[in-house]
């Protein structure tokens, strides 16, 4: 199982997806310098963090970004029509599948760390720039707390791109999917309806809420899951 | 015999529920060890459906497969450990270099470090490793996804038209590359294309699939001496047609000018010559020419479609 996450990861390297790893938290923490630099003084950090960089984060880009992470994932596969050779190997299929499903996990934690590093120094630099510091504390252990909240409740639906961005060889499907679930998420939380607590999407997003244990236990079950039919289903098609 | 791969009234069908189409119709595949099969088939015959069937990859309806000895029904990553295998494409990543390519199935393999080496340099690779896949020209990626099969040296190849879009110098040096393969690594090699004439010039063994049954096979030695053909020229064709067909022969036109006549199992190919020539003469046609055409796989493969085509009519 090691030999097939380290196979996952070295087809990674110089890929469109691990490109797109690397930039998407460095645009959104963009975002945030653009923010204090346009407004011309920086708050406190726990103001941009938890009230900027987070939501924006969980509520529209990590979403986004999960979907096409997992689509890009998929195409490397799909583009050398490698799954013949890789479903030749001496492994067990639902190996292979699994493979990935702890690469992409992995992927989109960094991705989260990446974000809140990039940000630091993208703010700390605009501080600088406009002469004006965020103050307080960046209260690190809180945003990894939230991050790994995050994460948790987000196994379901990164779960369920990945299985229908494996399961289709057609890239637009798993894209449309995300950018579904994203709206409907983000429709549900404007909203303010109680009623889809229960929708994958939607989940990550309560994760950040009080109240955020169901949402992150139900992320864990459902992906837990999801996982297993995802290696059911995956073990027994034939992908090309 | 010893068989490296062995099928059992293998059959698959693919398509929906509603529409399934019968692919792979009763197989009794049988390929010796240390040999190159060449597993021949029109485009559509359902080669590379029984191509992924050996490998596991597609489960059968109906049969069973048998590679290297061991059963696929059981823990088929036991077999597929002593196995190299492409099947239709070169399946490279083109963002990775070539030897990058080939690591990651090495890893995946647990082999040593310089196994990527060894195999560049039997498919002559060696420099053009380092750069990117995607420059690579198609037979560049041909070679190194045979190379790719080779890693740990395994017992059996199996290449699923491996010529395909080469132009005439990449398909000779894959042609010289895959005929040496049994003495440069003792491994049996199962290659299959459309292209009969390559087979014929790599294959020990051949066998021709076509609408998913085994028309054929055996030794290629076997199968091109199993009819002798007679090719003979006159100075009056259609008399000639007129008078072999009178004497209950089936004379064919082979060329403009060419009559070819199959010689009746059993019969002696020397006695028969003679007998046509004396009745032709009799008749006082002049014979420019009799000669023993050579059989090739073209032929074999046309006369099974007739024989196909007669048995549809039938």
């Amino acid at each position: 199982m090691m030999a097939l996450i380290r196979a996952e990861l070295a087809k990674l390297n110089g890929s469109l997806a691990l490109l797109f790893m690397l930039a998407v938290p460095a645009l959104t923490a963009a975002l945030a310098l653009l923010a204090i630099v346009t407004n011309g003084s920086a708050s406190n950090w726990n103001t941009i963090l938890g009230s900027f960089v987070l939501p924006l984060w969980v509520m529209f880009i990590y979403p986004m970004a999960t979907a096409t992470f997992a689509t890009l994932t998929a195409q490397v596969e799909y583009r050398a029509k490698a799954w013949d050779h890789l479903l030749a190997l001496p492994f067990s299929r639902w190996q292979i599948f699994a493979a990935k499903w702890v690469v992409v996990q992995a992927s989109l934690a960094l991705m989260t760390a990446l974000l809140f590093a990039y940000s630091y120094i993208l703010i700390s630099t605009g501080g600088l720039l406009i002469g004006s510091m965020p103050v307080g504390d960046p209260a690190f252990a809180k945003v990894a707390n939230g991050s790994l909240r995050l994460l948790a409740a987000g196994m379901l639906f990164s779960t369920i791109q990945l299985w229908i961005a494996l399961r289709f060889g057609n890239f637009v499907i798993p894209l449309a999917v995300g950018i579904a679930g994203t709206l409907v998420g983000m429709a549900v939380v404007i909203t303010g309806s109680s009623q889809a607590n229960w929708f994958p999407w939607v989940m990550t997003i309560n994760a950040a809420k009080d109240g955020w244990e169901s949402s992150v236990v139900g992320g864990l079950i459902g992906g837990a899951i999801a996982l297993a039919l995802m290696l059911t289903d995956l073990s027994k098609r034939s992908l090309r | 015999m010893n068989l490296a791969i062995e099928t059992s009234e293998l059959r698959k069908s693919l398509g929906t529920r509603l529409r399934r189409r019968a692919i792979i119709r009763g197989c009794d595949l049988k390929v010796p060890r240390g040999k190159v099969y060449g597993f021949i088939g029109p485009n559509g015959a359902g080669k590379t459906t029984m191509m992924r069937l050996l490998l596991g990859i597609l489960r059968p309806d109906a049969g069973t497969v048998r590679l290297l000895g061991h059963d696929m029904a059981d823990r088929p990553h036991v077999a597929l450990r002593r196995i190299g295998a492409f099947v239709e494409s070169p399946a490279l990543y083109d963002h990775l270099s070539g030897t990058a390519n080939l690591d990651i199935t090495r890893r995946l393999l647990g082999l040593p470090e310089t196994e990527v080496a060894r195999v560049l340099d039997i498919v002559g690779m060696t420099r053009h490793a380092a750069r990117k896949v995607r420059d690579y020209s198609l037979g560049m990626k041909q070679r190194t996804a045979l190379a790719r099969t080779l890693l740990g040296a395994p017992e059996l190849l199996m290449l699923d038209e491996p010529t395909n879009g080469l132009d005439p110098e990449g398909i000779s040096e894959m042609r010289d590359l895959i005929r040496d393969l049994p003495d440069r690594i003792g491994a049996t090699v199962f290659v299959s294309s459309h292209l009969l004439a390559e087979v014929e010039q790599v294959a020990d063994y051949a066998g021709l699939l076509r609408d998913g049954q085994l028309a054929m096979q055996g030794p290629l030695t076997e199968l091109l001496a199993s009819e002798r053909v007679l090719r003979l020229k006159t100075d009056q064709t259609e008399n000639t047609l007129r008078i072999l067909k009178i004497a209950g022969l089936e004379p064919r036109t082979a060329g403009r000018e060419y009559i070819a006549l199959s010689c009746p199992a059993g019969e002696d190919f020397f006695a028969f010559s003679a007998a046509i020539n004396a009745r032709l003469v009799d008749a006082g046609i002049l014979v420019g020419e009799i000669v023993e055409q050579r059989q090739t796989l073209e032929d074999l493969y046309r006369q099974s479609a007739g024989a196909g085509l007669r048995k549809d009519a039938a």
